[in-house]
């Protein structure tokens, strides 16, 4: 509290609030404009000290919301005994497997739907109807499929990286200004030029937009798959797991 | 290279039925001879264009372009309105681009690229892209991009229609200059009769849709010329002769 009065007062000789407070709203305003972006550090110390002071009061039970210095005594543990990059590279060779294999098909399969109308005509109707279904509601026959295993979670991957590779690299060449085909085809360029000098340039901004929502979505599935597991695996057995254990033991899955 | 077209016409399908864009059209063009397409705006210039760029296929009849062997050469390359240019392709890939699909090597077909830049005035900008032009210099790296792809004929479709007036003035007296330089045989489309008329040594008039050749008128202008000869009282003789063709049609055209 010493530190607002203080604000406080300088605002008065210093920067002027922009509304005219009395108090408490003027010192807040002062300190606002005294810290400028660092404010946000402000809140973010006072959340955590809060946090801290209600674990530690048993205010809220310690199984649901441990202490914030315990939590990161763990994080430091688990980096340095290797276990969290382990954990964190296990997650991200699922999350690139499936986005390189789902993405690279998606766009073949989508700049060849972009530029052959009827491969369009046939396929886009299809995919139309499958890529608003929950790619996690695949889940269950996938498993069927696949078994409990690392194929399943790379198919799942899969296929949620595979669409928004496919609708993006499309639109990217159906939007493509039809003039540009036309000059160079006027200029007697073969159908691989076209591909190479307008198809792939052309439609580029929206193929890197794909890419990043196929990221993305592989990110998610990946999270939402490993957690899965843990909930196959865990369910039949008794008592909790306990703390912390959660996350880590799913990724070894 | 001459061109010729025979009997060309070209129908299209569309939801209210079959169209008539073009009906019996016959033109013949010399060697080096520069003619011009006025005509109301609809009346299918355009796809003539496109039919003798073998873009489209006719519905019937032919175009010949009177040559045997091109040596990898294009018949015909197109100077079109606007949007010509590939916008991720700097000024001198976008004036080889002709030369590149010739399979020319790089450093050769940038040399000859070099060369044509500097002849339309834009030394300097061949590492620049599109978007950092304007409108004027656009059309001048259009114009280089045809003429060092060498065609037989050379095609334009209102190359200078989205220009203003002052910049259309710069770029017709740059026309003439080039193609004073490297004769080609040009066939140019515009719906400004005065630039048809300085430009050109035969003028033809369309009819509005089905579109159809009206009138031939020859220009009976001396080369070289510059842009002066539109002063002169016959080159506004022309012109008067010319829009009381066209008159009719663009009332009609407007429902006047």
């Amino acid at each position: 509290m010493e530190h607002m009065e203080d604000a406080g007062k300088r605002s008065e000789t210093g920067v002027k609030p922009v509304a005219k407070l009395k108090g408490f709203g003027s010192s807040i305003l002062g300190l606002v404009d005294r810290l400028g972006p660092w404010s946000a550090l402000v809140i973010v110390v006072l959340f955590f000290s809060w946090w801290e002071f209600i674990s530690r009061t048993e205010m809220v039970s310690t199984l649901f919301f441990p202490t914030p210095t315990s939590i990161f005594s763990t994080l430091v543990e688990m980096i340095t005994t290797g276990k969290l990059t382990e954990d964190f590279l296990a997650t991200m060779r699922r999350v690139f497997s499936g986005f390189l294999i789902g993405g690279s098909v998606g766009l073949l399969l989508g700049l060849s739907m972009g530029w052959i109308a009827r491969l369009r005509i046939v396929l886009d109707p299809i995919v139309a109807a499958v890529h608003p279904i929950p790619k996690i509601s695949l889940l269950p026959i996938i498993l069927v499929i696949f078994g409990f295993g690392e194929m399943s979670r790379t198919v799942m991957v899969s296929i949620a990286a595979f669409f928004p590779m496919l609708i993006n690299s499309m639109a990217g060449v159906t939007q493509i200004n039809p003039t540009y085909f036309e000059v160079a085809r006027n200029y007697g360029a073969s159908q691989w030029k076209i591909f190479r000098r307008v198809v792939l340039p052309a439609s580029l901004p929206l193929v890197l937009t794909g890419a990043r929502l196929a990221l993305t979505m592989s990110l998610t599935i990946t999270i939402v798959v490993e957690i899965r597991w843990e909930v196959q695996v865990w369910e039949p057995t008794s008592g909790w797991p306990g703390k912390h254990c959660a996350l880590r033991s799913c990724t070894r899955w | 290279m001459t061109l010729t077209a025979k009997n060309l016409s070209k129908e299209f399908v569309s939801k209210q039925g079959e169209v008539l864009a073009l009906e019996n059209i016959s033109l013949h063009i010399e060697d080096h001879e520069f003619v011009s397409i006025v005509g109301p705006s609809g009346c299918g210039k355009t796809t003539l264009l496109r039919l003798i760029a073998g873009l489209i296929t006719p519905s019937s009849g032919s175009v010949d372009y009177g040559a045997q062997g091109t040596n990898g050469k294009p018949y015909t390359a197109m100077v079109f309105q606007e949007q010509g240019l590939f916008p991720w392709l700097n000024v001198i890939d976008n004036v080889a681009f002709g030369l590149e699909m010739q399979s020319v090597e790089e450093r050769e077909r940038h040399q000859r690229a070099q060369e044509f830049i500097e002849r339309v005035g834009l030394d300097g900008f061949a590492y620049n892209y599109p978007h950092e032009l304007s409108g004027g210099m656009r059309q001048r790296v259009a114009l280089a991009r045809a003429f060092l792809a060498d065609p037989q004929v050379l095609l334009m479709d209102e190359p200078f229609g989205a220009l203003d007036s002052q910049t259309r003035l710069v770029l017709q007296e740059e026309l003439l200059r080039i193609w004073g330089q490297e004769k080609k045989t040009v066939l140019f489309i515009t719906h400004d009769v005065e630039e048809a008329v300085v430009l050109s040594d035969r003028v033809l008039v369309m009819t509005g849709r089905p579109g159809r050749i009206r009138e031939e008128i020859v220009i009976p202008l001396q080369r070289p010329r510059d842009l002066t000869v539109r002063d002169r009282p016959e080159v506004t003789e022309i012109k008067w002769n010319i829009w009381k063709m066209l008159e009719s049609e663009v009332k009609q055209g407007l429902n006047l």
